[in-house]
């Protein structure tokens, strides 16, 4: 069995505990505006070219992204990290796209990585089959989960889908005792203002075990990338969050007793 | 740090670097005049440097707590023309040149006209040793082959162990052998040393009189007893310890310009038990001991590297005299060393931001994660110090190497990287070798396509290379070849350190040269060893892996594709030379294809070094892997290279990868990095560099601690950080005035931004922007 995996990340510290490997799915059920890995929409492998410069001069190189891995070659890639993983309290996280997109992929994955005493962190949407979800999750050690937005409507208006399955996956998670970190991605004027307050809210009534939350602040970085692989982006000249913005956001969390972490 | 120390500092810093001719004057005036013909050459040497003791200036500096100076007075350098003898052209080069300049007065030019030239002119040691080399060791020597350390200055890289704690000079003399002659001049060297103390504590005496201010004119008499004290006799408190261990730092680099400078080696081992007796008896406080500690740091400082001649600012020229710092590690027991004193030291480092002494910690798997963890915040401050080191791999190198496992705990390392035992080896550098060059020549079948020189041997045409084994068997004759040649004038140069240069007073403070009766420099020591120091292992490398990947396996250019494209240094071949900057496999991204070449190679140098006699019965050579900063050096001397460097630029360094070619990050670095057998050398250099922003995160510390730990468990030496961003290093260069005091971490060692030549800041400038990204 194969999926499509665009990059491997080793040494990396912003996703999750310790010296993690972050396996990166091409493929991505949601399309949210302020995306910033636009590479990792499309579930197939695409041919973009680069341009590197030498000496003055311009060399054009064919790129090719995503390419199919089995579980047995990704593993073998996943062990050199080990020496590193095991003595830094690190793991791998499972990423994208969308990881939860190559469900029976995914849990090939997890059981070879639970076997191996590998701790494992699955970055997702949460956007999943009831069914699917629940039967992934109980076999992975930690979620890096992401919450958009609260309101429905403007969920679905900005990443193409509804938030309802999404809610529904976290509260079973939090049923399910499986640690969790929130993830929001703060996007001055999309999920600012009241939707923070509104956030908290929900979690302090529904899921008042998940204290930690990273805040990741919106940053116009993908521009180029957008134009790379022919993806309209949705939002140019998106402003990115004042350094006061990002600290009152984190002071509604703090105050209700959230660990609250700027970036991964 | 208080107003005293504040004071000391500011004066270390701002004093001006500048030649002194105190002891050149002395050396001359008693071998003109008051040499005893008939005494051995030992003898003399003890004689002179008696001499020289009791007539150079006495010279207290300001309110300071430790005293005793190399020269006259902070950042006064003595010259050894007995060694290496200066021209007048040298000194005006020194006295004028941009970077790491020495003033040199018009007086001392005189003196060096009319005195020291003409009495030492064919009688220095570094003449000697050039006219006794063959025509091969000058011919690989001037084409970058090979540097040699012990042209300039004396086999010294050794480290004082911790008998000075427990015993007085009269102690350890009542144990000489004065049966031969080298006892004899121990013992006069040591009665020097105990006679220079002695006017210390006069002359403190004398300051202490006519003080006005009281307290001070108590801590001079303190002082003046503390000199009665040490060394004649065992310190009996903290403050004895460090005096006593600065006298012998004044003696040992009076004596002769040893490499690299003599240094307290394992100092919170030394000092704890004198820290926590004195602490716990209500004697001293912290504050005190900080503050003495303090005053120890300026002291190091004050003492600039001994100038060098001849040579260009390339190979190691810097004002560092490389003195090392260790802490933590390993007790003589084998339990975990690290103790209140250790964190007290690691506060001095950090408050004190010094470049001298250099400073590393010894972390052994026994040792804490806190000790750890205050390290990397030290070095998130970005000026290079401490370096991290394995103590369990220090310790299994030197048991390699035979030697005795109490012994082995006692050491660590010195310099850059490099391991010794303390107080117990004489473990000599014999320079830096240019393991890329050998390839270069290899590929012309002989001849160095820089001077169009024949220095090597035959081992055919390139072209004619059947497979890459052919090649990789014609590197290793090419590479045997030029060992040899290096390894005899090693040989030659021992005989010839043994002849002229005994050095009694070093002598003294490693065992078993008392014992033995037998000088430092003639095998009386314990342990004798001469490294050789392999530079270039990436480049080497990804050389090797770009012919066997594009004329071997991809067969995508000829060998004589190649060679022209080397030739002409690409001109033609941009195109290619895209190929191999960015899509040929790299040494440090974990991929066997490329690490494979840098085993080959390491294993090679390795069994052709390793074992060898040398010329000291008692004496082999080994191998270690650092370049300080001779990969500028020995990038200058070459053509293009098949990793797609272009001619003149930089070689690899250390056992880093080359400049930009890992694309993995750290981790596949330090795997590639610990495929070698590291217990096979005597220390290697891997440098890692860090934008700030990555230190932004509190959680980084763990996570940086866990990849040292990692690298160590998986049989690494070294590592160290390097934390500054590129921007920062871009305006100091535009701006120097404003970055006077931005130190970096170069390569064993950190040095002034300022002080480094634009090539060496360039490269640095260029590895600093890849770790931005």
């Amino acid at each position: 069995m194969k999926a499509l995996i665009y990059d491997i990340k080793r040494f990396a510290v912003h996703d999750g505990p310790g010296i993690r490997t972050t396996i990166f799915f091409k493929g991505c059920p949601l399309e949210c505006w302020w995306c910033h890995n636009p590479e990792s929409r499309r579930a197939e492998i695409e041919h973009t070219q680069k341009i590197n410069k030498l000496d003055g001069k311009k060399f054009t190189t064919q790129i090719q992204t995503g390419k199919p891995w089995k579980v047995e070659d990704l593993m073998k890639e996943i062990r050199k990290e080990k020496p590193f993983m095991f003595e830094s309290g690190g793991g791998v996280t499972l990423s994208g796209g969308e990881p939860l997109f190559y469900p029976e992929y995914l849990e090939q994955v997890l059981d070879a990585l639970r076997t191996e005493n590998i701790h494992t962190a699955i970055d997702t949407s949460g956007y999943a089959s009831e069914e699917i979800f629940t039967r992934l999750a109980l076999k992975a050690d930690l979620f890096l989960y992401d919450i958009k937005h609260m309101n429905n409507d403007l969920h679905k208006k900005y990443t193409g889908v509804g938030n309802i399955t999404i809610l529904k996956n976290l509260e079973f998670l939090h049923k399910s005792r499986i640690p969790v970190i929130i993830r929001f991605p703060l996007i001055p004027g999309i999920n600012d203002g009241s939707n923070v307050i509104e956030m908290r809210n929900y979690l302090l009534d529904y899921c008042p075990e998940f204290k930690e939350i990273h805040i990741l602040p919106y940053h116009n970085i993908a521009s180029h990338k957008y134009r790379q692989f022919g993806i309209e982006n949705k939002m140019p000249g998106q402003t990115e969050p004042s350094q006061r913005q990002i600290n009152d956001v984190k002071n509604t969390f703090m105050e209700s007793g959230f660990l609250v972490k700027i970036g991964g | 740090m208080n107003n005293r120390i504040k004071i000391l500092r500011e004066q270390s810093l701002n004093a001006v670097n500048s030649l002194s001719v105190e002891r050149a004057f002395l050396i001359t005036d008693f071998y003109k005049n008051h040499a005893d013909q008939n005494d051995s050459v030992s003898v003399q040497r003890a004689k002179a440097f008696r001499y020289i003791l009791l007539n150079k200036k006495i010279n207290i500096v300001g309110d300071e707590l430790i005293v005793g100076e190399r020269g006259p007075a902070p950042k006064e350098v003595p010259t050894y023309p007995e060694i290496s003898l200066h021209s007048l052209s040298d000194l005006d080069i020194l006295n004028s040149r941009e970077k790491v300049s020495y003033r040199v007065s018009e007086e001392m030019r005189l003196i060096y006209e009319k005195e020291i030239i003409p009495f030492w002119k064919g009688n220095s040691q570094r003449e000697r040793i050039m006219i006794a080399q063959g025509k091969e060791w000058h011919q690989a020597y001037n084409a970058g082959i090979f540097t040699e350390f012990q042209e300039q200055r004396t086999p010294g890289h050794t480290v004082a162990g911790g008998k000075i704690y427990q015993k007085g000079i009269s102690d350890l003399l009542s144990e000489n052998q004065d049966g031969t002659e080298d006892g004899k001049a121990m013992r006069i060297s040591g009665e020097a040393i105990i006679e220079f103390a002695g006017l210390y504590s006069n002359e403190l005496r004398k300051m202490a009189a006519l003080e006005l201010r009281e307290w001070r004119a108590i801590e001079l008499l303190e002082m003046a007893e503390i000199c009665k004290q040490v060394p004649a006799k065992a310190p009996r408190s903290f403050h004895e310890a460090l005096q006593y261990y600065w006298f012998m730092h004044i003696g040992v680099l009076t004596e002769s310009n040893p490499w690299d400078s003599f240094n307290p080696g394992r100092l919170d081992q030394h000092l704890y038990p004198f820290y926590k007796r004195e602490i716990e008896e209500g004697k001293l406080t912290k504050e005190r001991a900080v503050e003495i500690l303090q005053s120890f740091w300026i002291k190091f400082n004050n003492h600039p590297a001994p100038s060098k001649v001849g040579v260009t600012a390339e190979e190691s020229n810097t004002y560092t005299d490389f003195a090392l710092i260790n802490l933590g590690g390993l007790t003589a027991d084998g339990d975990d060393a690290v103790n209140e004193l250790t964190f007290v030291i690691l506060d001095v480092i950090e408050e004190m931001r010094l470049l001298q002494p250099s400073s590393m910690i010894q972390l052994s798997r026994k040792n804490p994660d806190s000790f750890l963890h205050r390290t990397i915040k030290i070095l998130k401050t970005g000026f290079g110090q401490p370096s991290v080191f394995n103590t369990d791999m220090i310790i299994e190198e030197l048991l390699r190497q035979g030697k005795d496992i109490v012994d082995a705990r006692n050491g660590g390392a010195s310099g850059c990287v490099e391991s010794g035992a303390f107080g117990t080896e004489a473990y000599i550098l014999t320079g830096y070798f240019n393991l890329t060059k050998v390839l270069e020549i290899c590929l012309n079948n002989g001849v160095d396509p820089v001077s169009k020189k024949f220095i090597g041997i035959e081992t055919g045409a390139p072209e004619e290379f059947k497979s890459f084994d052919d090649l990789m068997s014609a590197y290793k004759k090419q590479l045997g070849y030029f060992l040899e040649i290096k390894m005899e004038g090693n040989r030659i140069i021992d005989q010839l350190f043994d002849q002229f240069i005994p050095v009694p007073f070093l002598s003294i403070l490693i065992d078993d040269c008392i014992k033995n009766g037998k000088d430092y420099n003639r095998g009386g020591a314990r342990y004798n060893t001469s490294y050789i120091q392999g530079v270039g292992l990436g480049s080497v490398t990804d050389s090797l892996t770009a012919i066997k990947f594009h004329v071997f396996d991809k067969r995508g250019i000829s060998m004589s594709g190649l060679m022209d494209a080397l030739k002409t240094n690409f001109e033609h071949y941009s195109e290619f030379r895209n190929e191999l900057v960015y899509h040929t496999p790299k040494y440090g991204n974990d991929d066997d294809y490329a690490d494979d070449q840098s085993l080959e190679v390491f294993e090679a140098f390795f069994s052709l070094v390793d074992g060898k006699q040398a010329y000291k019965k008692n004496s082999v050579f080994r191998i270690n892997m650092l370049p300080t900063t001779s990969h500028i050096y020995f990038g200058k001397v070459m053509g293009a290279t098949p990793d797609g460097r272009k001619a003149h630029q930089p070689l690899s360094e250390g056992i880093s990868p080359s400049q930009g070619g890992d694309r993995l990050g750290p981790t596949a670095v330090l795997k590639s990095a610990s495929k070698i057998d590291h217990s096979k050398t005597g220390g290697t250099l891997l440098n890692q560099k860090f934008s700030p922003r990555f230190f932004e995160n509190e959680d980084s510390i763990q996570k940086l601690a866990g990849l040292v730990r990692s690298y160590f468990k998986l049989g690494g030496h070294h590592i160290q950080f390097n934390v500054v961003n590129s921007e920062t290093l871009l305006d100091a260069q535009k701006h120097p005035e404003k970055y006077q005091d931005l130190i970096v971490r170069v390569a064993g060692y950190s040095d002034y931004f300022n002080d480094l030549g634009t090539d060496l800041q360039n490269e640095i400038i260029r590895r600093t922007a890849h770790s931005d990204e």
